[in-house]
């Protein structure tokens, strides 16, 4: 399994295990946005892989491959307008306490940007915190040194949407650029049977040289793929 | 013989929009002013996808009334509290919503459309 696979199951369990109660997380990239969905929810933080870059280099050939990976952190959250309604529900209120309960009602927009704003905040500081710096995958070998697997991670930008009304609800989306590097193992491709081999083996192949029409045997090693 | 059909299509909005199929409403106005009146009472609203272009069915109620029966029209802009039955099967004006946008003109004779937005109690 391709490291970026890992990256992102951590990236969901560090939002997860820090998250207290103020947001949910899920894993995957949904098609659209209903307010229907996150009912409920009022806030949610999906984490989906969004692009990756392979830099050429000459040692990638046939071995390890750093990968410059990017994920989507897309946040929603959902509103209504929020206010006094138990003064505009009491039959026994005057006008004067009903029209003051109205005009300092919060609309459901209003409600939806401070709401994204605060959850921008928690997820910003969950990314960057230090502890997460190597996605919680650095260990000790032989006690002494360090070792890692992703590094340089950066929040690279964040971009907020015009808020949607959905329903009798309003929506408000945006999405974190989270970047980070690692370096992907090329095992090849699995064979038929499921499984890769490793067996080596040498071959012999008969060249004909061509400056005095002579055949030579040469010795090629390799892997059995099939 | 000559017919205003204008004012006989206004007219019959009292069977049509607050006759036995209508539902109370429950106006409150910026001033706190109650207005209680009959109107007809949906509680989905059709609108088109911006992303897909699909028609879409929401959760989001709107009212129909005949102008005549208001003191004081909703205007664009304006605060107002909405209350209407729960459910439809509701008979009393018991959940209250807040004025999205009134609609009328064009194809509403004698009769404003209100959409409707949820509300919460503020923690």
């Amino acid at each position: 399994m391709m490291e970026f696979r890992t990256a992102k199951a951590k990236l969901i369990q560090i939002l997860g295990d820090s998250a207290a109660g103020q947001f949910r997380v899920a894993g995957h990239q949904a098609q659209g946005e209903s307010s229907i969905d996150t009912t409920g929810l009022d806030r949610l933080v999906r984490v989906f892989f969004e692009q990756g870059d392979f830099p050429r280099s000459a040692s990638a050939f046939g071995g390890p491959v750093q990968h410059e990976m990017q994920f989507g952190i897309h946040m929603i959250v959902t509103a209504k307008a929020r206010g006094d309604l138990t003064t505009l529900n009491d039959p026994s209120a005057t006008a004067g306490q009903l029209s003051t309960a109205l005009a300092d009602f919060e609309k459901a927009t209003d409600v939806a940007d401070e709401s994204f704003d605060e959850l921008l905040d928690l997820v910003y500081q969950i990314l960057m915190d230090n502890r997460h710096h190597f996605l919680d995958t650095s260990t000790l070998k032989d006690d002494s040194e360090e070792m890692v697997t992703f590094g340089n991670r950066w929040v690279q930008g964040v971009e907020k949407d015009e808020p949607m009304p959905r329903g009798d609800l309003v929506t408000l989306t945006g999405s974190i650029r989270y970047t980070a590097e690692v370096i992907e193992e090329v095992t090849g491709a699995d064979a038929l049977s499921g499984e890769i081999s490793t067996e080596v083996v040498d071959v012999e192949v008969q060249t004909l040289d061509t400056d005095n029409d002579n055949l030579d045997t040469i010795t090629k090693t390799g892997i059995i793929s099939d | 013989m000559t017919y205003d059909i204008r004012a006989l299509i206004e007219s019959d909005l009292q069977y049509t929009l607050a006759g036995d199929y209508g539902k109370p409403i429950i106006l409150i106005s910026p001033d706190g002013e109650t207005q209680s009146v009959r109107g007809q009472v949906l509680y989905d609203t059709n609108e088109f996808d911006a992303q897909t272009g699909a028609m879409i069915i929401y959760e989001k109620p709107n009212v129909s009334i005949r102008r005549s029966d208001l003191t004081r029209v909703p205007a664009d802009g304006e605060m107002w509290a909405v209350k209407i039955p729960d459910s439809p099967a509701g008979t009393e004006a018991n959940k209250t919503f807040l004025l999205e946008r009134p609609v009328e003109g064009g194809r509403s004779i004698g009769f404003i459309r209100l959409y409707l937005t949820a509300t919460e109690q503020t923690p």
